[in-house]
Formats: structure tokens, C-alpha cells, sequence
């Protein structure tokens, strides 16, 4: 009826039946044609009214909280929810308390002039009307409830629906209840026309209304004092399954990271919501961000904008799909992403019925383009796995690197990948962090599962090959800025190059990078660089390769990630470089912060 | 006159707990929708 709960719904019908009722016997017996009523009518109608308010105002309560708790003050919900649902409380609100104050009204004065008549027939109906009325509106109203969650088509469905609705099946219940009664009062005033009066009927009545009163009261009261004796845990926001309202389906989970105020971002397999906006796709996901973004700015004109952005993202959403919605939301301008968990947990409450509650936090990332783009943090030896199927794959991924305290940046798909998706996703990547010490690194070469470790200091640039003796290593030392550098070749434009720049656009797409922070300057590092020949006082960079076999695609590409991009020439066997931009550049300072590598473990 | 007196008597008795029972609900009606209340301003959180 006024797009409220079906119980609510089912509540009102009966108090406009009733009220309708009252109203037609009541102005019967003012105009003097029926017999009078008796208070029986009148009181029932005032309590199927006062219950329709109560279900009325309880169900906008309950569904207010759910949907607007989390972002209004107290006064706020309040207000905010009378002026929403005014629309569709109005009628129950004025109309029927109205209509059973007139009604009353009439049968009060008519029962003062004792009109003598018998409508026997006349009370048989109103029983039946409102015995019918209330079931019909009872049956309604829990098949619309029914049909409105989940549309159940198997019995076994129906069967757990009804278990679900079963806080609705008891407010129904309690309106079926209250119609039989009716329809008993009814019967019985019929029966005492048709009698002599008896003075035990005058008696039974009033105290009938009473006790069934008083039992619906103990009984309603009861299910309010055991919610009240164990109160709602405040930490969640909560959704009313009862109420057909159902929380939005996120990722599960506890992040280490605060939400901010920012735009949210939901993904749910294909489709894309932008606060609560349906979208048609990833450009308008980008280009709704960009308005809020200008937007922001015209208001705050001089301020820096956070470029935070938060995204939800269900479980299952593709890589593919979420490394190019994460293209276009790091495009927009917002590379400040927090991906949102939800900590939820259900409660069955005595009169809530069913609630969902949802705890909000998020874990940070920083969308970058290039490796440049990501700042430093504090680092540890970790190992990433690379085989991100999913959202909550690579979700879980950076929950578990920031809850080390460790800042996470994630380098999406470019544009490029654009035209061919399944291209940037078709090489598994892996990225492995800074090895603690020269033994650990040599024991990995000599295990199988490294091929190369490169390792950098200020002047130079070495390579380990698997099974290569220390000594052998800094055979291979390669010098840069430094007298011996005439022997580096100049760049030149080979199709080297260019197949080493694609490829690095491709694996630069999908792949989830980490920011370090320096080397820590420990004795036992120190004690490890001496050891294999190096300045222990210079910074030392370590690179490690799982690629097999290292294809100079992929050393090109590691020399390319990390700002070598002004001179690299690779021969079989040989490794030529030149970096004169790696102690300018931007990408080159960052890099020096920490090392990334991400590289195709097979080609 | 004895009759009478009992149906008054049931009155009142029946009155007397509609009333209780009217308190008894109002009562953690009040202290339901402050709960509700609370609720609401601690999802601000």
C-alpha cells in the first residue's frame, strides 16, 4: 500500500477497514438506523490504529538507520527520515487516525441516544468483512514480502523464506489475531441484540479488550526488554534483513587502514557504481571522477587535493576488468585508493528481527604509472606471489603487505593494454624484494630459483649468474659514470629497443609493485658488501630475477623500470649499460629509495 | 449485587492491567528507541 513493509502494510489495511466500519455503524446509529455499537468497536479502533502508527514509525526507524545511519548526526537521521517517508506515512499518519476519530466520534453520539434497532445481518458482515479484510491482508502482505526478497520458486525456498520472515509472519500473526478478535466482538454484539441484554455481556466485553490488551502489551513489551537487556554492539552499521534490506555484497575481511571521506567506488563484476550512480563503463567511472575532482577544486580553490578514492570491490571481479577500472580511476586523477573491507556479523535480534551488521576499513595502495610514481617505506624481505586471478586474490595480497607496515603500489594496466586486454594478463609476474644477505641470495642462485641477481651501487653493475662463484662476479662488474665507461656503447635505436620499451609496457600492466626504503645500514650488511667486494659506505641496490630463462626482453625491461632508459643495448652473453640519468631523474631517485622489479617468469 | 460487584471488580482488574502492561511497554519502548538512537550516532563513528 504506501510502499511501506508488507506488516506494516497489513496493519494499515486492517485500521482503515476497522475505521471504515466504525465510521458506517457509527453514522447508522447517529442517523438513528442501527443499534448502537457499544465501546468494543471504537476501542478496537483505536488500538489497530495506534498499532499501525507504532509499525509504521518503527519500520521508517529501522529502515532509516540502515540506509542513512552511517552519514547523519541523531537529529539529522531523524529529520532526514520523517521528510523522506512523509510522503507514504501521511496517509497512515493523518488520514486514519482522522477518519477513527470521526468514526468514534459518531458512534459515541449515536450510543448516547440509545437508538433501539437490530441489524443482526449488519454485524454478521462487519465480522466477515473484517475477518476476510485482515486475513487477505495478512496473506498479502507476506507473499509480497516473500516475493519481494527472494522469489522463491522451490518449496524448500519458500520454507526457508518463511524462516527468514518469521519476525514478519509473527507481526502478521499478531494482525490476524487482532482481526479474529474483532470478528469474535462482532458475533457476540449480534448474538446480544437478538437476546435479552444480558448485564454479563456489558461485562465481558470492556474486559476482553482489556486483557487482550494487556497480553499484547506484556507480550510486545517483553520482546523490547530483551533487546534492551543485550544492546546492539555499536561498531557496526547495520542493514534490517527483516526488512528486505540487504548490505551491499563486499569484500569480507579487516583492513589495517582508516576510510577516508572520499568517492566510492562499487565494482560488482561488470558493473560499476560511483556513489551509488550506476555507470555504463570504465570511461564514465573516469570522467565521473574527474567532475568530482574539478568540482572539489572549485570549492576549494589553492587547496591540495587528497586525490583519495575508495573502491568496494566484490570478490570475484577479474583482474582484467579491475586492472582497467583501476587504469581509469588512477587516470581521473585519484591515486590515493583504498580498497574498502567489510567486517560483518549477523545478529537475530527479538524485535530488529534479522540484522546484517558492517564494520568498514580499508587497506591503501598507490595507483601509479611508473614505478617513478611510488613513494618509500619501510622494508623487509617478502615475497609477493604474482598469480592474482581475482579482486580478492590481489586485495588479500596488500592487506597482508600493509598490515607489515609496508606501503603498497599497484601499477594497473595502461592504455595500451586496452586494445588487447588478455595480452597484458597473458605473462605471470613476480616480484621478489630485496634478498637480506649475499649467502641467502647465493644459496637461492645455487637452489634453482633464481637465474640473475643484479646487484647496483653508485658506479657500478653487477650481475650474478646461477652457480657463479663470488670471485666470478665481480668479474662481471660493470662500471657506469666512471673512467672505464668509454666501453659502454651508446644507445641506439635498434628494434632492441623497441621491443624491449613495448614489453615493458606490457608487463608493467598487471603487475603489483612495492616501494622500500633504503638499505639499512646494519653490520651485517656492511659485512656482506665488503664481503663480495663492494664499497660497503655506498648504497647498494639489489635486483633479483626469477625470470627462466632471463631474456634480454626482460633485463631491458628491469633496466627500463628503474630509469635506465637513455642507453641499453643487449648482445647474447653481453650486457651493455649506460646510465647517465640515474642519479637526476625522478624515477632514479625514487628508485634508489627501494627497488622494483617485476618481470615475466617465462616467455 | 454480588454479581455485580465481581464484573466491577473484573473490570477494574483487567483495567489495572492494560495498565501495567501499558507502562511495561512504554517503558522499553523508550529505552529501545534510545538504544536505536545511540545506534544511529555511533555508525557516525
Amino acid at each position: 500500500m504506501f510502499g511501506l513493509a508488507p506488516s506494516v502494510t497489513a496493519c494499515a489495511a486492517l485500521a482503515l477497514i476497522v475505521s471504515l466500519v466504525t465510521l458506517v455503524v457509527g453514522w447508522r446509529s447517529w442517523r438513528g438506523e442501527a443499534q448502537t455499537v457499544g465501546p468494543g468497536l471504537e476501542v478496537l479502533c483505536c488500538v489497530v490504529n495506534a498499532a499501525a502508527l507504532l509499525f509504521a514509525y518503527h519500520h521508517v526507524f529501522s529502515v532509516g538507520l540502515a540506509a542513512r545511519g552511517p552519514t547523519l548526526s541523531r537529529v539529522g537521521l531523524a529529520v532526514s527520515v520523517l521528510l523522506e517517508r512523509f510522503g507514504s506515512l501521511m496517509p497512515l499518519t493523518v488520514l486514519l487516525p482522522s477518519l477513527a476519530a470521526i468514526a468514534i466520534a459518531l458512534s459515541w453520539a449515536g450510543r448516547m441516544r440509545l437508538v433501539q434497532a437490530t441489524p443482526r445481518v449488519g454485524w454478521l458482515v462487519v465480522a466477515v468483512v473484517l475477518f476476510l479484510g485482515s486475513i487477505g491482508a495478512f496473506v498479502s502482505g507476506f507473499s509480497a514480502y516473500t516475493a519481494s526478497t527472494t522469489q522463491p520458486t522451490a518449496w524448500q525456498d519458500r520454507v526457508a523464506a518463511a524462516e527468514e520472515a518469521r519476525y514478519s509472519l509473527r507481526r502478521g500473526a499478531m494482525v490476524a489475531s487482532l482481526a479474529v478478535l474483532a470478528a469474535a466482538l462482532a458475533v457476540l454484539q449480534s448474538r446480544r441484540t437478538r437476546r435479552t441484554q444480558s448485564h454479563w455481556a456489558f461485562t465481558v466485553v470492556p474486559t476482553l479488550l482489556f486483557g487482550g490488551g494487556a497480553a499484547a502489551l506484556f507480550w510486545y513489551g517483553r520482546s523490547l526488554a530483551a533487546e534492551n537487556a543485550r544492546p546492539v554492539s555499536m561498531s557496526y552499521a547495520y542493514a534490517n534483513t527483516s526488512l528486505s534490506v540487504t548490505p551491499s555484497a563486499g569484500m569480507s575481511g579487516v583492513g589495517p587502514d582508516e576510510l577516508v571521506e572520499a568517492p566510492l567506488v562499487l565494482l560488482r563484476g561488470d558493473a560499476i557504481e560511483l556513489d551509488g550512480q550506476a555507470l555504463k563503463g570504465g570511461v564514465e567511472l573516469r570522467e565521473g571522477l574527474r567532475r568530482r575532482r574539478a568540482l572539489w577544486q572549485d570549492m576549494r580553490k589553492g587547496e591540495h587535493h587528497p586525490g583519495n578514492v575508495i573502491v568496494d570491490a566484490s570478490p570475484d571481479v577479474p583482474i582484467k576488468i579491475l586492472a582497467e577500472r583501476l587504469a581509469h580511476i588512477r587516470d581521473s586523477g585519484h591515486p590515493n585508493l583504498r580498497f574498502r573491507l567489510t567486517d560483518s556479523h549477523t545478529d537475530v535480534r527479538p524485535v530488529l528481527g534479522t540484522i546484517v551488521g558492517s564494520s568498514f576499513s580499508a587497506a591503501l595502495v598507490t595507483l601509479a604509472t611508473m614505478l617513478g610514481d611510488c613513494g618509500a617505506a619501510p622494508f623487509e624481505v617478502v615475497r609477493l606471489t604474482s598469480r592474482w586471478r581475482s579482486s580478492k586474490e590481489l586485495v588479500d595480497a596488500v592487506v597482508a603487505e600493509r598490515r607489515a607496515q609496508k606501503r603498497v603500489c599497484v601499477i594497473p594496466a595502461g592504455p595500451h593494454c586496452r586494445g588487447d586486454l588478455a595480452d597484458c594478463f597473458s605473462r605471470d609476474f613476480e616480484v621478489i624484494r630485496y634478498a637480506a644477505s649475499m649467502d641467502a641470495l647465493r644459496a637461492r642462485l645455487d637452489g634453482g630459483e633464481l637465474d640473475f641477481v643484479f646487484l647496483r651501487g653508485d658506479t657500478r653493475l653487477e650481475l650474478l649468474g646461477r652457480g657463479t662463484a663470488l670471485a666470478e662476479v665481480q668479474k662481471r662488474t660493470f662500471a657506469f659514470n666512471a673512467p672505464g665507461a668509454e666501453a659502454v656503447r651508446p644507445w641506439t635505436r635498434t628494434e632492441n629497443q623497441i621491443d624491449a620499451l613495448t614489453f615493458m609496457r606490457v608487463a608493467s600492466g598487471p603487475t603489483l609493485l612495492e616501494t622500500t626504503t633504503v638499505i639499512p645500514e646494519a653490520d651485517d650488511d656492511k659485512a656482506m658488501r665488503t664481503g663480495a667486494g663492494l664499497d660497503a659506505d655506498r648504497q647498494l641496490v639489489v635486483f633479483t630475477f626469477s625470470t627462466v630463462p632471463v631474456t634480454r626482453h626482460a633485463l631491458a625491461t628491469a633496466l627500463l623500470a628503474v630509469g635506465c632508459d637513455e642507453a641499453i643495448e643487449l648482445a647474447k652473453g653481453t650486457l651493455w649499460v649506460q646510465l647517465p640519468a640515474l642519479e637526476r631523474t625522478p624515477q632514479a631517485q625514487a628508485f634508489a629509495s627501494g627497488p622494483f622489479l617485476a618481470l615475466p617468469s617465462h616467455e | 449485587m454480588r454479581s455485580e460487584r465481581l464484573r466491577a471488580w473484573l473490570v477494574v482488574v483487567s483495567a489495572a492491567l492494560f495498565l501495567v502492561a501499558l507502562l511495561f511497554h512504554g517503558y522499553h519502548l523508550v529505552a529501545f528507541t534510545e538504544q536505536l538512537m545511540r545506534l544511529a550516532a555511533g555508525a557516525l563513528r
